[in-house]
C-alpha cells in the first residue's frame, strides 16, 4: 500500500513533513484518478484568501510531491500504471494522481466494503464477517487526519468516518448472526462508551448482551443510551431501540440467538441430498456438536425452584422406566415458556442437542402434525434436505431414524391438542420431550402433568425488583401492591417493571395507583409489542361461544370466588349445565378452581384478577349493561333466598322484611348448606353478599338491596361484624329512601341503631331507634316498634338508667304480648332481668330469664337459649358468693349473646370474675 | 416453660395480690378511680358452638372493644402534647385479655396473670389528634392461647389493631402468662431476695432529690410526674429515678406490684426528657410512635427503681433524624433496674410534631 488516507495521510517511502504538500497529496488521493482543478486545490490550500503567489506556490508542492514520489519509485516501488514512474499528472485544467487498485487504502476499502456488503446480502455472513474486518482494520485513524481541512477535504473525512461506522455496525451485525455475541460485548461497550449516542451499536450491544444472558444489562444499556439523549438532544430513542427493549423485557425467543438460522456452515454445491431422496440418508450429515436451538434463560428468571427440580430429575432418566415427557400447562402469560427454556437448559445430559419448535406459526395458527414433524426434522438435519416426505409415515420414520438412539431434548411450546402432537411424540421415542399449552394435556399417554400457576407473593415481588430496577426496589410496599395488582402473572409483572424501567419519571406507587382501577387494569399493561390483555384474549377466543358467555356472566361473579350456585344463578340456567360451563373454562384456564377449606361448598370458583378486568370489559362490549343488570338480579335474588334462609336458622323471627319486602319464590333443601350450616354459609359468603349488595345498589335495584341487607343483619349482629354491617345498612338505608319504602327504611335504621350501641355509639343509637320507631307506627307496625323501645333501653342500661331502661322493657313486653312477637317477648324479658339483676333483685331476673329462655326455645333460637342459661348461671353463682354481700350487683353484665358490657370503676372491678 | 429459668415474667397482675408471708411487697394502693370507663367487649364468634354456646375448645377468639376515649381523666387527659393517650388502648388491652382469660380461655380465678412483654405502634398519627368532639376507641383484639394443657392455656398472645373514629391508626400486642399461686410466689420471692442484695433505700425519689416540671415530661400536672431529675448524665444517655409511689397513686392496677403501665409511663416521660437533653427536641410537643417493651423479672414496689436512657441511633450525638415529613424522631432504648437487675427493656421512637 503506497499511499493512506485512512488514518493519517502517508505516502511510502516518505511523507511530505510540511503540512500544505500533505494537503495537496490527500487532495488529489481522495479523488485518484480524476482531475483536481488548481482553483480547488487553492481554495483546500488557503481558502477564500489565497496568497498573490498561490499558483505558483501550488506548483512548488507538487514538484516537491513528484520528488518524493520518484524516490520511491528509485527504492522499487510500483513507478505507477504506465511505468514511467510518473504517478502526478499535470493535466489542464489542474493535475490528477493515477494510482492502481491496490496502492490506496481507500480504493481497497471501498472494494472490501462493497464485497463484504453483498455477502452480508447473501447471508453469508462468514464471509461478511471477514471482508468487513479486513477493511476496517486499513483503517489507522480519524480519515485524513494530521493535515488541515479545507472544505472538500472536511466533507470527505466526515463521509468517510461515517462510512466506517457504518462497516464496523454491519461487521458486528454479521457477528451476532454467526453467534459471537458473547465476544462482541467489550467491543460493544467501548464503541457505546465511544459513540453515547449512536443508536445502532447501543441496539447491538442490547442484543449481544441480551444473547449472553445478560438481560438486566441489556435493559440498562438501554436507559444508559436514552438518558445520554434526552439529556443531550431532548430526544427520546427511536423507535427500533425500543423495539429492542420490549423484545429484551419480553425475553423474545426470536431475538435469541438460534444457530439454526446461520448459513455459514452451508453445504457446497451438491452436497444436499438429491431431490427425492429419503431423508433417511441424512444421519450422513449429522452434525459434529451438539444441536442447540433454544433462547437464551431469563437473567432475571424468579422462582419456580421447585418444580425445575423435580422436573429435571425426570428428564435426566434415560433409558428409565419412565417415559421423559413433561405437559406444562398454564393461562397465558404464566410463564410456560420460560420455564419450559429454563428446564431445557439446567436439564444434565442431553449431548445430542436441545431444540425448541413452535408450535404455532408467526400468524398464531396452529401446526398441523405433519408440518411440526418436518419442521423439526429439518432443525434435526444439518444441512436440511430440500425436500422431506410428503407421506405422513415416510415423515414419521425420518424423524425416528434421526432421533433414534440419540439422547436429545424438545421443547415443544404451545402445543395446541393432543392429536397436534401425538404423531410427532411417536416418531421420537427415544428423546425428552417438554410441551407447553394453554389447556392440560390430559389425554396424552405417560405425560407428566404441570398445571402452572401464578407465581408466590415472595416471588412475584422479587421477580418487579429483579426487572423494575432501583426506582422499584425504593418503595416495597408499592411493589407489593403491584404484585397483587398484577395477580402475581409473571407477563404481567414483567410489563409493569418494564413500564418503571423505561418511564424515569414514574415511581412504584405512581404504578400502583395506574393499576388500581380494574376497568383500566389491563389497558395499563401494555408495553411496546407487549400486550397483557392480547395474551389474554387468546385463551379467551380459543373456546366456544357459551364458554365465551359465560366467562363474561361469571365476571359479576363477587370476589374473592363463588360457588356454583352463583354461577348458576348468573347464567340462569341448570346447576348441571351451569357447572359444564365451569368446567370448561377451568380447563381452558380461564377460571380456577379453588378447594374450599372452611366454606360448605366443596368447591370455588375464582377469577385471576387480570382475567376478570378483561371477563367485565368484554361484557360491557359484547352484552351491554341490560344483560349484566338482569345477570345482577338474578344473583341478588338468589342470595337473598339463601340469606334468609340462614338467617333464620341462626336468628329466628328477627328479619322484619323476610316475606314482606321481595318474597322467596323458592325454598332450599334442608341439605342446602345454607339451611344446614347456616353460620358456615355466612362466613363464606359474606365478603361476596356485601359485595353482590353493592352491586343491586349500582344497578337501582332498591328493594332487592334493602331485603338483602336486612337478611344479613343477624350475622352482623350476632358476630360483631361492624365495618360490614354499617357499609350495608348505609347502602340499603339510601336504597330504602330512593325506593320511598318505609318498612324498610325503619327495620334498616333498627339495626343502624343495634350497631350503634355495639360501639357504644350511644347518641346515635337512641336516635336510631327512635326514628325507626316512628316509621314502624307509620307501617302500623307495632311489633317493630317496640322492639326499637327495646334497643333504646339498652342504650339506657348502659349508661347506668336502669330505671327508665325497666320502664322501656315493660312497654315493649306488653306490646310483644299483645302482638304475639315471640322474638320481642325475648328480648324485653331479658332486658327486664338485667335490670333487676342490677337492682338487686336476683330473684325477679332469674324469673325473667327463665321466660326469656321459654320465648327463645319456642322460636328455636339455641343461641338466645343458651344465653339465657349461662346468665341465670352467673346470677345463681354471685348470689351463693356474695350471699354475706350488701353490694349484689354482678361485675359484668352479658347484656346480649356475646356483648359484654363492663365497668372498672371502682367497687366493679374489685370484684373481677 | 420454666418460669424460673426463663427471663420474660413481667409485674402484671390482673387480681389482688395474695399477701407474701416473708419479705412481702407494700401494701396495695388505693385504686386509682375510673379507668377506662364503662364499655362494650363484644364477642366475634368463628365457630358454631362458640355462636351457640360462647364457649369452644382453646383456640383463638376475635373480639371487638368499642369505648369513648377520655375527656377530663386526671390522667389520661394530661398531656401537654395534642394528642389522645397511648396508655388507654394499652390498658383497654390490658383488661379485656384479662376478662376474657377467664371466661372464654378458662384460665383458674387463682392463676397469676404476667406479662412477658408488650408493645405499641401509631401507624397513623392524625387520628390520635384530639378534636372538640368526643373520639371513639375501637380495638379489634385477637387471642390465641398457647402452651394449652388439658384444656388450660399457661400463656396467651393478644393482638389489636387500633382505630379511633373508625379510622386504623395503630397496634397493640401483649403476651400473658399464667402461673400457679405457689410457682409466682417462689419467683417472685426469688427475684426480691436477688434486688435487695444490691438495692438500698425506699421505692421513691432520693432524699432531697427534685422531679422535673411536669411540661418537661409531656404531662400538665406534678401529680402525674413520675420521674426524678437525671441522677447521672452524659452525651448519649441519662439515668433517672423512678418514683414509684408516685405512680400507685395515679396508674391503674395498683396492686400489691409495680403495674405494667408504669413501665409505659415512666418510660414515656424518661423518653421525653431525654430527647429534650440529648436532642434538643420540645418534649410537650412530642409523642412516642413506638414502645416495645421485654420484661425479665419482677419488679418490686417497696424498692427503688432506675430508669437509665441511651440513644438507639448511630449517628453522633444529638444529631436528629428525620421521618419522611421531616419531623425529627429520635430512637431510644431505655432500661429499668432494680439493684444490678435488669427488670425491663424497652425501646421506643419520640416523633416531635411542629
Amino acid at each position: 500500500m503506497r499511499f493512506r488516507v485512512l488514518g493519517p495521510v502517508r505516502m511510502t517511502p516518505r511523507t511530505p513533513t510540511a503540512a500544505k504538500p500533505r494537503v495537496v497529496l490527500a487532495t488529489l488521493l481522495v479523488q485518484a484518478n480524476s482531475v483536481i482543478s488548481t482553483h480547488s486545490l487553492i481554495d483546500e490550500l488557503w481558502g477564500m484568501e489565497p496568497p498573490r503567489t498561490a499558483a505558483t506556490t501550488l506548483q512548488v508542492y507538487v514538484s516537491q510531491l513528484r520528488k518524493v514520489i520518484l524516490e520511491g519509485t528509485e527504492h522499487g516501488v510500483d513507478g505507477g500504471a504506465d511505468g514511467t514512474g510518473q504517478l502526478l499528472l499535470t493535466q489542464p485544467p489542474g493535475y490528477l494522481v493515477r494510482v492502481g487498485p491496490d496502492d490506496l487504502d481507500l480504493t481497497v476499502f471501498e472494494s472490501l466494503r462493497a464485497r463484504g456488503r453483498a455477502a452480508y446480502d447473501e447471508r453469508d455472513y462468514a464471509a461478511a464477517s471477514r471482508l468487513l474486518a479486513e477493511s476496517l482494520a486499513l483503517w489507522t485513524g480519524p480519515a485524513l487526519s494530521g493535515i488541515p481541512h479545507g472544505p472538500s477535504l472536511q466533507t470527505t473525512a466526515i463521509r468517510l468516518d461515517e462510512l466506517r461506522s457504518e462497516v464496523l455496525e454491519q461487521r458486528i451485525g454479521a457477528d451476532l448472526k454467526l453467534g459471537r455475541h458473547q465476544e462482541l460485548i467489550g467491543e460493544l461497550m467501548a464503541l457505546a462508551h465511544e459513540f453515547p449516542m449512536r443508536e445502532t451499536l447501543h441496539g447491538l450491544l442490547m442484543v449481544a448482551l441480551y444473547r449472553s444472558g445478560r438481560q438486566s444489562d441489556a435493559v440498562q444499556a438501554y436507559h444508559r443510551v436514552r438518558r445520554t439523549l434526552v439529556d443531550e438532544l431532548g430526544v427520546e430513542p427511536d423507535a427500533s431501540l425500543k423495539r429492542i427493549l420490549a423484545r429484551v423485557l419480553a425475553s423474545d425467543p426470536a431475538l435469541a440467538w438460534n444457530p439454526g438460522r446461520v448459513p455459514a456452515n452451508r453445504p457446497a454445491s451438491g452436497a444436499a441430498p438429491a431431490a427425492g431422496s429419503t431423508p433417511a440418508a441424512a444421519p450422513a450429515a449429522e452434525p459434529s456438536g451438539p444441536l442447540l436451538w433454544l433462547p437464551p434463560t431469563l437473567t432475571d428468571f424468579t422462582g419456580r425452584d421447585e418444580e425445575l427440580a423435580r422436573y429435571e430429575e425426570v428428564l435426566g432418566e434415560p433409558g428409565g422406566p419412565n417415559p421423559r415427557t413433561v405437559a406444562v400447562s398454564g393461562r397465558p402469560g404464566v410463564g410456560k415458556t420460560a420455564l419450559a427454556v429454563q428446564l431445557a437448559h439446567r436439564a444434565t445430559g442431553f449431548p445430542a442437542g436441545r431444540i425448541l419448535l413452535a408450535m404455532r406459526d408467526s400468524t398464531g395458527r396452529a401446526l398441523s402434525p405433519h408440518a411440526a414433524m418436518s419442521a423439526l426434522l429439518r432443525r434435526l438435519l444439518r444441512p436440511g434436505p430440500d425436500v422431506l416426505p410428503a407421506d405422513p409415515d415416510e415423515l414419521a420414520d425420518a424423524l425416528h431414524h434421526a432421533t433414534r438412539a440419540r439422547d436429545l431434548l424438545l421443547v415443544l411450546d404451545d402445543v395446541v391438542s393432543e392429536a397436534q402432537v401425538r404423531p410427532l411424540l411417536a416418531a421420537v421415542p427415544d428423546a425428552a420431550v417438554v410441551l407447553t399449552s394453554r389447556r392440560p394435556l390430559g389425554a396424552l399417554e405417560h405425560a407428566r402433568h404441570l398445571v402452572l400457576d401464578v407465581l408466590s407473593p415472595r416471588e412475584a415481588e422479587s421477580l418487579l425488583l429483579a426487572t423494575g430496577g432501583s426506582r422499584m426496589a425504593e418503595d416495597p410496599a408499592a411493589v407489593a401492591e403491584i404484585a397483587r395488582l398484577c395477580g402475581r402473572l409473571p407477563l404481567a409483572l414483567r410489563v409493569a417493571a418494564g413500564g418503571i424501567a423505561v418511564r424515569p419519571h414514574w415511581t412504584a406507587a405512581g404504578l400502583a395507583r395506574r393499576l388500581a382501577d380494574e376497568r383500566t387494569r389491563l389497558g395499563a399493561l401494555s408495553l411496546g409489542d407487549l400486550d397483557v390483555r392480547s395474551g389474554l384474549l387468546a385463551a379467551y377466543h380459543e373456546v366456544s361461544e357459551a364458554e365465551r358467555h359465560a366467562f363474561r356472566t361469571l365476571g359479576l361473579a363477587p370476589l374473592p370466588d363463588f360457588p356454583l350456585w352463583t354461577a348458576q344463578s348468573l347464567l340462569g340456567m341448570a346447576a348441571d349445565t351451569a357447572e359444564d360451563r365451569l368446567e370448561g373454562l377451568v380447563r381452558a384456564h380461564l377460571l380456577e378452581v379453588r378447594p374450599s377449606a372452611a366454606g360448605p361448598e366443596a368447591v370455588r370458583y375464582g377469577y385471576h384478577t387480570l382475567l376478570r378486568s378483561l371477563a367485565l370489559d368484554m361484557l360491557t362490549q359484547v352484552d351491554g349493561e341490560e344483560a349484566a343488570a338482569e345477570a345482577t338480579a338474578r344473583l341478588g335474588r338468589a342470595c337473598l333466598v339463601r340469606a334468609r334462609a340462614a338467617d333464620a336458622r341462626l336468628t329466628p323471627g328477627r328479619d322484619r322484611l323476610a316475606g314482606v319486602l321481595e318474597p322467596d319464590a323458592q325454598a332450599l333443601d334442608a341439605g342446602d348448606p345454607a339451611v344446614a350450616v347456616p353460620l358456615r354459609w355466612f362466613q363464606a359468603e359474606a365478603a361476596g353478599l356485601l359485595e353482590v349488595l353493592r352491586r343491586l345498589h349500582e344497578s337501582g335495584l332498591w328493594n332487592l338491596a334493602c331485603a338483602l341487607a336486612s337478611a344479613m343483619s343477624g350475622y352482623y349482629e350476632a358476630c360483631a361484624q361492624w365495618d360490614d354491617w354499617e357499609a350495608s345498612h348505609e347502602l340499603a338505608l339510601d336504597a330504602a329512601r330512593r325506593a320511598e319504602n318505609t318498612s324498610a327504611e325503619a327495620a334498616l335504621l333498627r339495626s343502624l341503631g343495634d350497631l350503634a350501641w355495639q360501639r357504644r355509639h350511644n347518641g346515635r343509637a337512641v336516635d336510631c331507634h327512635r326514628h325507626a320507631a316512628r316509621l314502624f307506627l307509620l307501617v302500623d307496625d307495632r311489633v317493630g316498634a317496640a322492639r326499637c323501645l327495646t334497643g333504646e333501653a339498652d342504650v339506657l342500661l348502659g349508661t347506668g338508667e336502669a330505671e327508665r331502661a325497666g320502664s322501656l322493657y315493660a312497654r315493649a313486653l306488653a306490646v310483644a304480648d299483645a302482638e304475639g312477637d315471640t322474638r320481642g317477648c325475648a328480648e324485653a324479658r331479658r332486658g327486664l332481668a338485667l335490670v333487676a339483676v342490677v337492682g338487686g333483685r336476683p330473684a325477679d331476673g332469674l324469673a325473667e330469664l327463665a321466660a326469656c329462655e321459654a320465648a327463645a326455645r319456642s322460636l328455636g333460637d339455641g343461641r338466645w337459649r343458651g344465653y339465657a342459661q349461662r346468665t341465670a348461671e352467673l346470677v345463681h353463682r354471685d348470689l351463693r358468693r356474695d350471699a354475706e354481700s350488701a353490694d349484689a350487683r354482678p361485675p359484668h353484665l352479658e347484656v346480649r349473646p356475646g356483648v359484654w358490657l363492663l365497668d372498672d370503676s371502682p367497687g366493679l372491678a374489685a370484684d373481677a370474675a | 416453660m420454666n418460669l424460673f429459668s426463663s427471663s420474660f415474667t413481667g409485674p402484671w397482675s390482673a387480681h389482688q395480690a395474695s399477701p407474701l408471708t416473708e419479705g412481702g411487697p407494700l401494701p396495695a394502693a388505693t385504686p386509682a378511680g375510673t379507668l377506662i370507663g364503662p364499655h362494650h367487649l363484644v364477642h366475634r364468634p368463628d365457630t358454631p358452638e362458640g355462636f351457640l354456646l360462647a364457649a369452644t375448645p382453646p383456640g383463638r377468639h376475635r373480639f371487638g372493644f368499642s369505648s369513648q376515649l377520655p375527656e377530663r381523666h386526671p390522667l389520661f387527659s394530661d398531656s401537654t402534647a395534642p394528642f389522645h393517650d397511648l396508655l388507654y388502648p394499652m390498658e383497654s388491652l390490658r383488661q379485656m385479655a384479662v376478662f376474657a382469660a377467664g371466661r372464654y380461655f378458662r384460665v383458674p380465678e387463682n392463676r397469676r396473670i404476667l406479662l412477658a412483654g408488650c408493645g405499641m405502634a401509631v401507624t397513623s398519627l392524625t387520628p390520635w389528634q384530639r378534636t372538640a368532639r368526643t373520639a371513639q376507641l375501637t380495638l379489634d383484639l385477637e387471642l390465641t392461647p398457647t402452651d394449652v394443657v388439658k384444656g388450660v392455656p399457661r400463656a396467651m398472645d393478644c393482638q389489636a389493631s387500633i382505630g379511633i373514629d373508625g379510622e386504623k391508626c395503630g397496634t397493640v400486642e401483649a403476651r400473658l402468662v399464667f402461673v400457679m399461686p405457689g410457682v409466682y410466689r417462689n419467683h417472685r420471692a426469688h427475684s426480691r431476695r436477688e434486688s435487695e442484695r444490691t438495692a438500698d433505700g425506699n421505692s421513691g425519689l432520693p432524699a432531697g432529690h427534685g422531679a422535673p416540671g411536669p411540661e418537661l415530661v409531656g404531662r400538665r400536672t406534678v401529680r402525674n410526674v413520675l420521674i426524678g431529675l437525671p441522677l447521672e448524665e452524659d452525651e448519649e444517655s441519662l439515668d433517672f429515678p423512678v418514683n414509684i409511689p408516685a405512680a400507685r397513686e395515679v396508674l391503674p392496677d395498683s396492686g400489691s406490684e409495680v403495674p405494667a403501665v408504669l413501665f409505659l409511663e415512666a418510660s414515656r416521660q424518661a423518653a421525653l426528657f431525654s430527647v429534650g437533653e440529648l436532642y434538643g427536641l420540645a418534649p410537650g410537643h412530642a409523642v412516642l410512635t413506638d414502645w416495645q417493651a421485654a420484661f425479665r423479672g419482677f419488679a418490686e414496689p417497696g424498692l427503688p427503681m432506675r430508669c437509665s436512657v441511651r440513644s438507639r441511633s448511630a449517628s453522633a450525638p444529638g444529631e436528629v433524624h428525620r421521618d419522611a415529613s421531616g419531623w425529627p424522631t429520635a430512637e431510644l432504648g431505655l432500661t429499668f433496674t432494680q439493684g444490678s437487675r435488669v427488670v425491663a427493656d424497652v425501646t421506643t421512637s419520640v416523633l416531635q410534631i411542629c
